[in-house]
């Protein structure tokens, strides 16, 4: 490691910290970056391009790097595609260069700059067409990408957090600090972010005075006053990562107890003091390690003491890079060249340079560049049209700075305009009532001014106030454009461009998309401002007409566990568990997902298969025992309520008698199908209705957005009593005889409580509500009782049951019985354009002559039609072959789909396959043989009735 | 994301909201005509400025209210009951 320059603002002389670079280990001091600590190493290649693979060195020392994209950490802490210039160090880090092979130096794939020309914008659209694009895929698809996803779940966590202040202060540089106090003092409270570990902004790597005291001086009095001010939360290490509507703000924080933190944040005001972005210059070989950003080298001095090349050349514009490199020179750092684009400048703006006996070469640009792996030597020449000999000047650093952009990425994001302004040649937002771009970031440079009009009424001063009083080009315009880079990640040159504009494609967002200019992760900080103006310059048009592409969120590259947060794994959706949780648990059921439910697919482990057909003969044969606590209940009240239902259902509602129960269809207005269930009458103004477990929700919300925005003349309440009830469900031939082991003052007598009815009473002294309705085809009570008595109830009905030989079952074991008996199973059977004829009710449907939800549509005229895809029984041939949900049905020997398999079984009461599926016209095919095709494989089967077992259905009245 | 004052418990964010589309519709009798009743399943507004719907505070005291929101700027001109008739807004 090199010595350090005195004064450095960032760093801690005394507290070495150890890192490795592509394994070599290297030293740095606690306050570096990867980036400044790879610098006062000596490391200038950094990584290689995207698609040329080209050396690369640190551009930048912030968001706006194009050369420091690494790999950091280890194993499964892996992170690609990290920001040198933004990752401190820390002990042992691990950094690893990136998109190489098979090492930095010797990188196989650096050929691929020999042949860029191969590689145009647009190539994949064009230059492998030949013979077959997929001769080239495989390979081109092997180098495309940059960085390498961590093989393993990241074991970081990762945390959300919301907030809600009447300021939100973006940018915690000279202004942003200075807003946020005098907002604070107003009362107001206010959170200020910084998207770098340190405060201060610009003024940590040009200082000035501020108040007539030095600038570190005034910057310490802020931070140490913000820190007092219980009004200000200030965050480092905080980047606003996008705005939204309604002044909603997604910050992203690092560190803390967790690796990262997404704050949303509801802001009555936000005030955007985000800065502004040096900008590059463009000619021939602008690229090579050594070549960077004027305030790269500034910072690289001031922040981190290092000293970014033995002979620094500084390239610009504007006024500004004369003052820089007077200050460089003081510092120590050998500035022996400086090149101004302008051909006049004023005496007194070059004095200072002049002064520390810089060589100042007005009217020029750099020409060209040489050096492999760090930068030798440029040539320069008149920035007009070329004349003579160019000149060369030996250098291994070149400081560039085309003046500096408004940062307005933000306050694109919230839809403030852009407006063009050739005093500094950029964009610059204008301001809305309750967001702000203030000081740089609104293109007002003059920072005194900016801090006085904050101080004395804390409102910012008006206005663009340019930093130079002249500007020059930016773009060199001479030599090879096809190695000018304007976008440094995404190897995007100046022939890219005129390649793009000559095919036509001269919108910008256009421009943009062809040529992937300012697409890569730093989304053109530094290359949408040179592309739009040579844009212009190609078809000439002032760039304020040329227009600018529109900035989305993120602002800087956002993690997904950040977006996750603590919604991963487990915790990705909410889980709900029935009261008979543990009672399944205690029987070694294994779980599955249902909707948001975990219910009990089976009980036991290993052969699935068996265990569920073991359960199925349990049913068929003797009783099982079924947790139905999942099913939608919902208690429908009120004086109009047989008139609501009327409407809800397809089915006659007004008709039933109290104790009574109906099987019902609900339609939407498109007349299809969204829920079936069944529902009881228990007074005359007093029905409970049974969703599907999956949808209690949803129908609960169905019947209030009607009752609530249409109908509203009906006098009628609907809760929900989903989770208020357990169901233990007693199905089959012996469910009565356990049910009987019970005190009761229920009649449970087949005379007494018929197949579809309802009765309330007592069971053992706690209420309930029995049900006489099956999904399985057997003689079923489903029994409901306060949710509290649910596990008695079931380990009771256990109990009893052992003599004879109860077995709890499971969803799977029900699924088959129903596929069994052909029922419906509402989102497998039918789909989002099953109309109740298709599955076999259209007659009740067409003899309700009251209204009801999706009854006109029915006689639309494509539901009328006789080859809808219509509910079928399947059974295949060879009743040993598996079907499959999902595989399509076809005419003997046709290549058209005619519908498809809905469910599928092997049903072990029949001993064969049997399935359920839409045919077109199907219910006029029984009888026909058709064929399955199941990824290319076809077997037999024959239309028959959707009920497999037990036809007439005695069995349910048991 | 946008917030919106239920009339019932105030500002609240989005996420508490569910949205129920175009407000006022008015629904035709059993006897519309093919054309008639398809304009009314399928067609919405999709107006560049004021748009009138409707939302529900689903995740709060679940009532459906009306809003009359810019589709440009995306502001609130306008939140009244589920039975209120559509409000004059000057755009």
């Amino acid at each position: 490691m090199k010595s350090r320059l005195p004064g450095a603002r960032d760093i801690d002389p005394g507290t070495p910290i150890g890192f490795t670079f592509n394994g070599k280990r290297l030293q740095g001091l606690a306050g570096d970056t990867v980036a400044s600590a790879l610098a006062a190493n000596g490391v200038s290649v950094l990584s290689r391009s995207f698609k040329r693979h080209r050396p690369r060195g640190l551009f930048a020392l912030g968001v706006e790097d194009t050369g420091g994209i690494v790999r950091a950490g280890s194993g499964a802490l892996v992170e690609p595609n990290a920001s040198a210039a933004r990752l401190p160090i820390v002990e042992n880090l691990e950094v690893r260069s990136q998109n190489h092979w098979p090492s930095l130096e010797l990188d196989v794939l650096r050929t691929l700059d020999l042949v860029a020309d191969l590689f145009p914008a647009g190539f994949y659209n064009k230059t492998f067409k030949w013979p077959d694009w997929r001769w080239y895929e495989w390979a081109l698809r092997r180098t495309a990408g940059i960085g390498t996803a961590p093989s393993r779940p990241d074991p970081d966590a990762y945390a959300h957090r919301h907030a809600t202040v009447d300021v939100l202060v973006c940018g915690g540089g000279p202004v942003g600090l200075a807003a946020a106090l005098v907002e604070a003092k107003a009362g107001k409270r206010v959170l200020l972010v910084e998207q770098d570990a340190t405060w201060g902004g610009s003024l940590r790597h040009s200082p000035t005075t501020l108040d007539g005291t030095a600038s570190c001086i005034w910057l310490n009095d802020r931070i140490r006053e913000i820190g007092n001010n219980p009004q200000v939360e200030a965050l480092v290490q905080t980047t606003a990562v996008g705005l939204y509507d309604h002044n909603y703000a997604l910050l992203a924080k690092k560190g803390g107890s967790v690796r990262e933190t997404l704050i949303r944040v509801r802001a009555e005001e936000i005030l955007l003091a985000t800065g502004a972005v040096e900008q590059p210059l463009v000619f021939e070989n602008n690229d090579r390690p050594g070549i960077m950003l004027l305030s790269a080298v500034e910072g690289l001095a001031a922040r981190y003491g290092v000293v970014a090349g033995n002979n620094i050349v500084i390239a610009g514009n504007h006024d500004g890079i004369y003052a820089s490199a007077a200050a460089l020179s003081e510092r120590g750092l050998n500035v022996s060249a400086l090149l101004d684009a302008r051909p006049e400048v004023d005496e007194a703006v070059m004095a200072p340079a002049q002064a520390a006996g810089i060589a100042v070469h007005r009217g020029r640009l750099p020409l060209n560049t040489k050096g492999r792996k760090r930068l030798r030597e440029i040539s320069i020449s008149a920035s007009g049209p070329a004349e003579g000999l160019s000149q060369l000047l030996k250098c291994d650093t070149l400081a560039m700075s085309g003046g500096y952009a408004p940062a307005a990425h933000l306050a694109c994001h919230a839809k403030l305009p852009l407006e063009y302004h050739e005093s500094i040649a950029a964009f610059a937002p204008r301001r809305l009532a309750n967001i702000r771009p203030i000081g740089a970031a609104a293109g007002d440079f003059d920072l005194e001014r900016t801090l006085g009009a904050i101080a004395l009424s804390g409102r910012e001063a008006d206005g663009v106030n340019p930093f130079s009083t002249t500007m020059g080009p930016r773009i060199a315009q001479q030599g090879d454009k096809r190695n000018q880079w304007v976008d440094w990640l995404h190897d995007v040159t100046l022939a890219d461009l005129e390649l793009a504009v000559r095919e036509n494609y001269r919108s910008v967002e256009h421009l943009k998309r062809y040529t992937t200019n300012g697409m890569a992760i730093d989304q053109g900080k530094t290359s949408n401002l040179n592309a739009l103006t040579h844009l212009a310059a190609l078809s000439e048009r002032e760039i304020a007409n040329v227009g600018t592409t529109t900035y989305r969120p993120p602002y800087a590259p956002l993690t997904l566990g950040t977006i996750a947060g603590g919604h991963r794994g487990e915790f990705y959706a909410p889980v709900q568990r029935s009261p008979l949780h543990d009672q399944q648990v205690k029987l070694g059921a294994a779980f599955e997902r249902y909707g948001s439910w975990l219910r009990p697919a089976y009980y036991g482990r290993g052969d699935e298969q068996g265990r569920i057909h073991a359960e199925v003969k349990a049913v068929r044969e003797g009783v099982g025992l079924f947790d139905g606590s999942p099913l939608g209940k919902l208690e429908v009240r009120g004086p109009d309520a047989a008139a609501f239902l009327q409407r809800i259902y397809l089915n006659n509602a007004e008709n039933l008698k109290a104790g009574r129960v109906r099987y019902g269809l609900m339609l939407n207005e498109n007349g299809t199908i969204i829920d079936d269930g069944v529902f009881a009458r228990l007074a005359e103004d007093r029905f409970l209705v049974s969703t599907t477990s999956g949808n209690a929700v949803r129908i609960y919300n169905w019947m209030e957005e009607w009752l609530q925005c249409e109908w509203t003349d009906l006098n009628v309440a609907v809760t929900n009593a989903t989770t208020a009830w357990a169901n233990v469900t007693l199905a089959g031939p012996r469910a009565r005889d356990l049910l009987d082991a019970f005190d009761t003052d229920i009649d449970l007598s087949r005379e007494a409580f018929p197949h579809q009815s309802f009765r309330a009473g007592t069971l053992e002294g706690v209420p309930a509500r029995v049900w006489r309705v099956s999904f399985s085809g057997e003689l079923c009570f489903e029994v409901n009782v306060p949710l509290g008595y649910g596990p008695a109830l079931w380990d009771a009905a256990m109990d009893k049951g052992e003599a004879l030989g109860v077995k709890p079952y499971g969803v799977e074991a029900l699924m088959v019985m129903r596929i069994e008996k052909g029922y419906l199973h509402i989102g497998s059977d039918t789909d989002g354009t099953t109309t109740p004829d298709d599955v076999g009710w259209g007659r009740i449907a067409a003899r309700k002559a009251a209204h009801f939800i999706g009854k006109r549509s029915l006689i639309r005229p494509h539901n009328l039609r006789r080859d809808r895809h219509q509910f079928i029984g399947l059974a295949p041939e060879d009743g040993k072959l598996p079907l499959h949900s999902g595989s399509h049905l076809t005419a003997m020997g046709g290549d058209r789909s005619e519908g498809y398999v809905t469910s599928a079984t092997f049903s072990p009461t029949l001993g064969r396959t049997i399935g359920l599926g839409l045919l077109r016209g199907g219910r006029g095919r029984l009888g026909e043989r058709i064929e399955v095709v199941d990824a290319g494989k076809r077997q037999l089967a024959s239309v028959v009735d959707p009920v497999h077992f037990d036809k007439t259905g005695e069995r349910l009245h048991g | 994301m946008l917030r919106l004052t239920c009339p019932y418990c105030g500002p609240r964010d989005e996420t508490e909201f569910r949205f129920g589309g175009q407000s006022h519709l008015a629904r035709p009798d059993e006897g519309a005509d093919d054309r008639v009743w398809g304009e009314y399943l399928f067609f919405r507004d999709n107006p560049k400025g004021i748009h009138y719907e409707r939302w529900c505070h689903a995740h709060g005291c679940r009532q459906w209210f009306n809003v009359a929101r810019d589709t440009v700027t995306h502001e609130i001109k306008a939140v009244y009951d589920m039975l209120d008739a559509k409000p004059e807004i000057d755009e």
